[in-house]
């Protein structure tokens, strides 16, 4: 809610009358300015808002990695040092972290099974040469998540993934890497929404380096997959030699918008043959400035 | 002469939506307007003589409008005003976007 104030002016042989009267505009939302250099205070995730809401006193050590094959199965507030392996569908993990030192996937569903929720959870991929979310099988879904180590923090080649709530940064960075915040390989309907990703490493000195995107995508789209319906929406970005990496053939549809945009990228934002027809880009804006980013 | 008067200022919506078109409306008169009518004979250029009644006059200053957007805190205009159109047909009517 903000109030505007007018002020009329009424003239006549000279003498002028001035009055005032004020317009309420409802679901203003505040000016926002540099969300980037503390997210949580204007909404956006960071380390404060993500990952376990318990102490991480408070949670069960489990060593070794944790799997299970009980579809539905609900773990809670464990603090397992290894990975996560789901072979079954629909498993939940809340409140929880994942240390991994491992090479290879800290979280990982396994082919054929779907539905895996991560709810909560910080996922330490360590120096893992992969992503940090990863399913050989159908769908997933992050919520509230701190996802940081790993090579890449997701990695989605399925439909109807969605991204919501969480924070990815510091990713791994072994020598030839393209380090990512998030991958679409393929996979239709994703909805990536509400989440800070930040495609770069903490510098002693608090600097940044750059990995290679927030978003590369599309890399499987040659053989026949496609990404049609993604949604990247209300997003806080920075970081990376690109923001968004990848082809955009005519026929799938994307919607960027309500994302702001940091200004640490080696080549801009680029998105690949930007479609005006069947894509829409709205609403994006600079984080410095708030000032509205034209479509590529 | 006492000057032109405010009688109130309507806005419409109030609240409104951000993006939604609002119309401001500015009431005002001049109290030192007046309408005065006349009675009387009156003869045309030819000799023709005829009466009048009900003559009317309405003496009255043209009154002229202007809206800005202020700053709340100060009542100083921004420095950065919006658009805002008066409305050509109703003198003291104006359009702009919430």
């Amino acid at each position: 809610m903000v109030t505007r104030r007018f002020q009329a002016r009424v003239t006549s042989g000279g003498l002028a009358a001035i009055a005032t009267t004020d317009l309420v505009v409802a679901g203003q939302p505040p000016v926002i300015r540099n969300a980037l250099l503390s997210p949580h205070t204007y909404g956006w995730p960071d380390e404060t808002n993500t990952g376990p809401r318990v102490p991480i006193g408070q949670l069960r050590v489990w060593e070794g990695g944790l799997s299970t094959s009980v579809n539905g199965e609900v773990f809670e507030k464990l603090f397992v040092r290894g990975g996560l392996t789901a072979n079954a569908s629909n498993v939940v993990l809340r409140d929880s972290v994942i240390e991994y030192r491992g090479t290879l996937y800290p979280v990982k569903q396994s082919s054929g099974r779907s539905g895996l929720l991560l709810d909560h959870v910080r996922v330490d991929g360590g120096t893992a040469d992969h992503p940090g979310i990863y399913s050989q099988g159908g769908r997933y879904t992050l919520l509230g998540c701190d996802v940081f180590g790993s090579v890449d923090g997701f990695r989605i080649e399925q439909d109807d993934c969605e991204i919501r709530d969480s924070y990815f940064h510091d990713q791994s960075h072994p020598a030839g890497a393209h380090a990512d915040a998030g991958q679409i390989r393929r996979g239709d309907r994703t909805r990536i929404i509400h989440n800070t990703l930040l495609a770069g490493r903490r510098q002693t000195g608090g600097t940044w380096a750059r990995n290679n995107a927030v978003l590369q995508y599309g890399s499987d789209i040659t053989s026949g997959d496609s990404y049609d319906d993604l949604w990247f929406i209300g997003n806080l970005c920075d970081h990376g030699n690109y923001c968004f990496n990848g082809p955009n053939p005519e026929d799938m549809r994307q919607r960027f918008e309500d994302n702001r945009f940091g200004r640490d990228w080696q080549f801009y934002l680029t998105v690949g043959d930007f479609q005006t027809g069947d894509d829409t880009w709205l609403r994006n804006v600079w984080d410095d400035t708030g000032a509205l980013i034209p479509a590529p | 002469m006492a000057g032109p008067i405010i009688d109130g200022i309507d806005i419409n919506p109030n609240p409104a939506n951000p993006g939604q078109q609002v119309r401001v409306v500015i009431r005002a008169h001049d109290p030192d307007n007046r309408i005065r009518r006349f009675q009387g004979t009156a003869r045309s250029d030819d000799g023709e003589v005829f009466d009048f009644r009900d003559l009317v006059v309405q003496e009255a200053g043209s009154l002229t409008y202007a809206l800005v957007e202020v700053d709340p805190a100060t009542n100083q205009p921004l420095p950065t005003q919006p658009t805002i159109t008066p409305d050509p047909a109703v003198p003291g009517a104006f359009t702009l976007t919430a």
